[in-house]
């Protein structure tokens, strides 16, 4: 643990227009499951939160092995969201999240309206619960269509319909994979979302060439880590500009604290880890030090002081302090 | 991945419910590492991606047909 040179630390703490987190950097779904787990390697209490493993309404078998590939400074995977439903979730993990003590998103995932609904009206009554956050941008499903995020229309129904549903802020988790995220964006706060997620997965495909064939058993899968990290920055950028009083939590390839800090500079007012769990279960942690220590060494006083602040136009950007 | 811990799902195997209705992937790491041979779904395991695609569609025979390849 570093101290900074003079006077008491700063904070870390954030507020995401009503949600407080401890520290701007939470777990990424699916990288994390609700927290049960690896609560016995953790000190989950030191995260910022933690964003659940997508819960769909009944148990979901996910697709066939080989689920995971790894690539150029990043990985693929194509779980296919499998979990063991709602009512599994409610008796084994709810319990754990009500008395965790970090503040939990529940993700939610389906391939219908009335899913997603389902399984938000139960998931909001857990307590220690914060937030919603609808992914509705997973690539690994079976048809490409069933990506609501990949539709202004249909993310507005889903995002929609689970805002009107519970007083806990939504946040719709988008995909980069579209033509302008800022439309998509744009949809999902008009119909109600109260925080956009910012990247899922880039669909990509790998192949083995020695036997000619894909090397995920679903062929195609989601690219996560540290290759899709300046698509996020770019996506973040584009939507906090477009809607700068929307919290926005920063995905993608975040695996050192100035690639959260990037993030934040762009527009996040918080970030969520991913892949970087997998090989570093505090992640989490180590990366919020190093945010609080970068601060510290700019003399700023707490993460807000980062958020949007890396504009070309900004004449108290880069170095300024 | 494969984390070890259980949570990132990427090192599953399909096994058969005891009574042979129905069927889960199981973590290797947490619930494995040893499974019952004669109840793990070897032909979904191991066979090409769009004939288990296919097999997922139709649960019940794809259950049947897991029995007999098991």
């Amino acid at each position: 643990v570093t101290e900074a040179a003079t006077g008491p630390p700063p904070s870390l703490a954030v507020d995401l227009d009503g949600i407080a987190l401890p520290t701007p950097v939470l777990a990424a779904s699916g990288c994390f499951n609700a927290g049960r787990e690896m609560s016995q390697l953790v000190d989950v209490k030191r995260m910022g939160g933690i964003v659940t493993k997508s819960v769909t309404l009944g148990p979901t078998r996910g697709l066939p092995t080989p689920r995971m590939a790894e690539t150029t400074s990043g990985m693929l995977n194509a779980i296919g969201l499998q979990n063991s439903g709602l009512d599994a979730f409610m008796e084994k993990d709810a319990p754990w999240i009500a008395e965790a003590g970090v503040p939990v998103f529940v993700s939610v995932a389906g391939t219908s309206v009335e899913e997603y609904t389902r399984v938000t009206v139960v998931v909001r009554e857990i307590p220690g619960v914060v937030g919603i956050e609808a992914n509705i941008s997973c690539p690994n499903v079976e048809r490409r269509n069933q990506v609501f995020a990949c539709h202004p229309d249909q993310a507005a129904e889903v995002v929609g319909a689970m805002s009107r549903l519970t007083s806990l802020p939504v946040f719709a988790k988008l995909t980069a994979d579209v033509t302008d995220i800022v439309e998509v964006a744009e949809a999902c706060v008009r119909a109600g979302a109260q925080g956009l997620s910012l990247i899922n997965t880039l669909l990509g495909l790998a192949i083995d060439v020695e036997t000619f064939r894909p090397r995920l058993g679903a062929v195609t899968g989601g690219l996560s880590g540290p290759a899709i990290h300046p698509v996020a920055v770019r996506c973040v950028y584009q939507v906090a500009r477009a809607f700068p009083d929307i919290p926005i939590m920063g995905i993608g390839g975040v695996a050192t604290p100035r690639d959260a800090i990037e993030l934040m500079l762009a527009g996040a007012w918080a970030v969520q880890v991913g892949t970087a769990n997998f090989y570093e279960p505090e992640a989490t942690i180590k990366i919020a030090e190093g945010i609080g220590e970068f601060l510290a060494a700019k003399g700023l006083s707490g993460p807000k002081d980062l958020v949007g602040r890396g504009r070309p136009s900004d004449p108290g950007g880069a170095g300024a302090a | 991945m494969a984390c070890g811990l259980g949570v990132c799902w990427t090192c599953v195997v399909p096994v058969l419910a005891k009574d042979g209705r129905g069927w889960w992937n199981m973590r290797a790491c947490v619930e494995g590492p040893v499974f019952n041979g004669a109840r793990v779904w070897w032909e979904r395991w191991f066979g090409d991606a769009e004939e288990s695609a296919d097999a997922e569609a139709d649960p019940a025979s794809s259950l049947t047909e897991g029995a007999r390849s098991g």
